[in-house]
C-alpha cells in the first residue's frame, strides 16, 4: 500500500490546546484543515497516512486527542487504524495513548451518535466522513 | 582410615574458611560497588525531583502558563529516560518507569479543561478547582519518587549469575567495536574467568571439599549412617551374598535375633 506523509511540524511547531476559540494551533484545527483531507485522501486512493509527530516543541494532551478522536468519530477505528500509522521516536507514549485511549473513547462516541462539540465560527463548514452505511461522504459541522 | 569425627572436622574447617571468606570479602566487595551506584543514582533522583517541585511549584505560584506546561516535559524526558535505563541496568528495580509516570501525571494536566480555556494567557492564575488538581497530581509523584527513592536505596544488587553475564555482555562490545576481535565473546568470557578467579577457585574447592567428604564417609562407613550396625536390608543383602539360605535369613528376621545376631555382620567381621 502506497502511503502519503504527514508532518505535524509543517503544521505548527508548537501544537496548542484542544479547541480553535482556545487559541492558534489546536488539534480542532489541525484535524480540519490537514488531516481530515489527508485521511480522505488516502480512503479514496487506498493509502496509508503516515504521521510523524517529531519536530515539535511537545503535545498538549488535548491536541492529539481531539484530533484523532475526531478521525476515529469520523471516519470508524478500524478505518484509521487500517491506514494510520505514527512515525515518531520521542513521543512514543502519546503515540501509545492515541492508540490505547483514544481510539476506543471516540469509537464508543460513534457508536452511541453522540454529539460531538466544536468551536460555533466552525458552523458550516464541510468535512468528510463515513456514515452509518459505510459511505464517504460530506457532512456538515 | 579416617572416622567420621576427623572427617566432620576437616569439614568443619573448610566451612568456616568458605564462609569466612564469603561474608568478609564478597560481600563487602559487592555492598560498596552497589553503593556507590546507588549514592549516583540517588543524586541523580533528587536532581529530578528538583525539577518537578520547581515545575509545580510555578504552577501554583501562577509563574507559568499552559504552554510551558505542555512543552516543558520534552526538554527533560530524555534525561529521565536515561535515568531510569541507566538504573535499571544497575540494580533490580521493580517499580513503573519514572518516565511512564510522570507522562501520565502530565498528560492527565494537559487535558485539564482550565488549563485549555486559558491557553493563550501568558500567565496561568489557577482556581481553586485546578490548584486541587495539580497538587493531587503533585502528591502522587511525590509519593512515588519516595518510594522509589527508598527501593533505590534498600534494593541488593543483582545476583553473581546476573552480573557476571552482564559484564560478559559488555566486555563482547568492548571486544567487538573497539578492539576489533575476531572472537570477541571468548575473550570476554576469558577476562571474566581472569577477574573472577579467586571466585571460582574458592567455589570449587567448595565444591571439592563436599564432594570428598562424600566420598570419604562412603567408604568409611559402607554407605550407612548406623554407625556400624547395618540396616535390616544391608543384614539380608549382605548375608544372601555370602551364600546363606533364604530360610535362616528370614528365620532371623522373625526370631528378632537381629539385633543380637547382627554383629557377625558387622564391616568389620568380613
Amino acid at each position: 500500500m502506497e502511503t502519503i506523509n504527514l508532518y505535524v511540524k509543517d503544521y505548527t511547531l508548537t501544537p496548542g490546546p484542544r479547541y480553535i476559540r482556545q487559541d492558534v494551533f489546536s488539534g480542532e484545527d489541525f484535524y480540519i484543515k490537514k488531516l481530515n483531507p489527508c485521511f480522505y485522501r488516502c480512503v479514496v486512493e487506498d493509502k496509508r497516512l503516515e504521521i510523524y509527530l517529531d519536530g515539535t516543541a511537545g503535545y498538549p494532551s488535548s491536541f492529539l486527542d481531539e484530533a484523532f478522536g475526531e478521525l476515529v468519530y469520523d471516519f470508524s477505528r478500524s478505518e484509521v487504524e487500517k491506514r494510520v500509522v505514527f512515525v515518531t521516536q520521542i513521543f512514543k507514549r502519546h503515540k501509545d495513548r492515541i492508540i490505547n485511549e483514544t481510539y476506543p473513547q471516540w469509537e464508543k462516541r460513534r457508536n452511541d451518535s453522540e454529539v460531538i462539540f466544536n468551536t460555533p465560527s466552525l458552523k458550516g463548514t464541510r468535512i468528510h466522513h463515513i456514515d452509518n452505511n459505510g459511505n464517504l461522504v460530506e457532512r456538515q459541522i | 582410615m579416617m572416622d567420621i569425627s576427623n572427617l566432620l572436622a576437616l569439614l568443619d574447617i573448610f566451612v568456616v574458611i568458605f564462609f569466612g571468606f564469603f561474608f568478609t570479602h564478597w560481600y563487602s566487595v559487592r555492598d560498596a560497588r552497589t553503593r556507590a551506584i546507588k549514592d549516583y543514582y540517588i543524586s541523580a533522583l533528587n536532581d529530578i525531583r528538583k525539577k518537578l517541585d520547581d515545575f509545580f511549584q510555578n504552577i501554583l505560584e501562577g509563574k507559568s502558563s499552559s504552554k510551558k506546561i505542555a512543552y516543558w516535559y520534552p526538554t527533560i524526558q530524555t534525561s529521565i529516560i536515561n535515568f531510569d535505563n541507566g538504573l535499571r541496568l544497575a540494580l533490580p528495580i521493580k517499580k513503573m518507569l519514572l518516565d511512564e509516570i510522570i507522562d501520565t501525571i502530565l498528560s492527565d494536566i494537559t487535558k485539564n479543561e482550565y488549563i485549555n480555556e486559558n491557553y493563550s494567557k501568558q500567565s496561568l492564575t489557577l482556581d481553586i478547582n485546578t490548584r486541587d488538581f495539580i497538587i493531587s497530581k503533585k502528591k502522587i509523584i511525590d509519593e512515588f519518587l519516595n518510594e522509589y527513592l527508598i527501593q533505590v536505596n534498600n534494593i541488593s544488587a543483582y545476583c553473581i549469575v546476573h552480573t557476571v553475564r552482564q559484564s560478559i555482555e559488555l566486555d563482547t562490545e568492548y571486544y567487538e567495536y573497539v578492539k576489533h576481535c575476531k572472537r570477541p565473546r571468548i575473550m570476554a568470557c576469558w577476562k571474566s574467568f581472569t577477574n573472577n578467579k579467586g571466585n571460582i577457585i574458592l567455589w570449587l574447592v567448595a565444591i571439592g571439599c563436599l564432594i570428598s567428604f562424600c566420598i570419604l564417609f562412603t567408604r568409611t562407613n559402607n554407605g550407612s549412617f548406623a554407625n556400624g550396625k547395618p540396616k535390616v536390608e544391608e543384614v539380608v543383602t549382605k548375608s544372601l551374598t555370602k551364600g546363606d539360605n533364604i530360610k535362616d535369613v528370614k528365620q532371623l528376621i522373625d526370631n528378632d535375633t537381629l539385633s543380637n545376631e547382627i554383629e557377625w555382620l558387622k564391616p568389620s567381621t568380613y
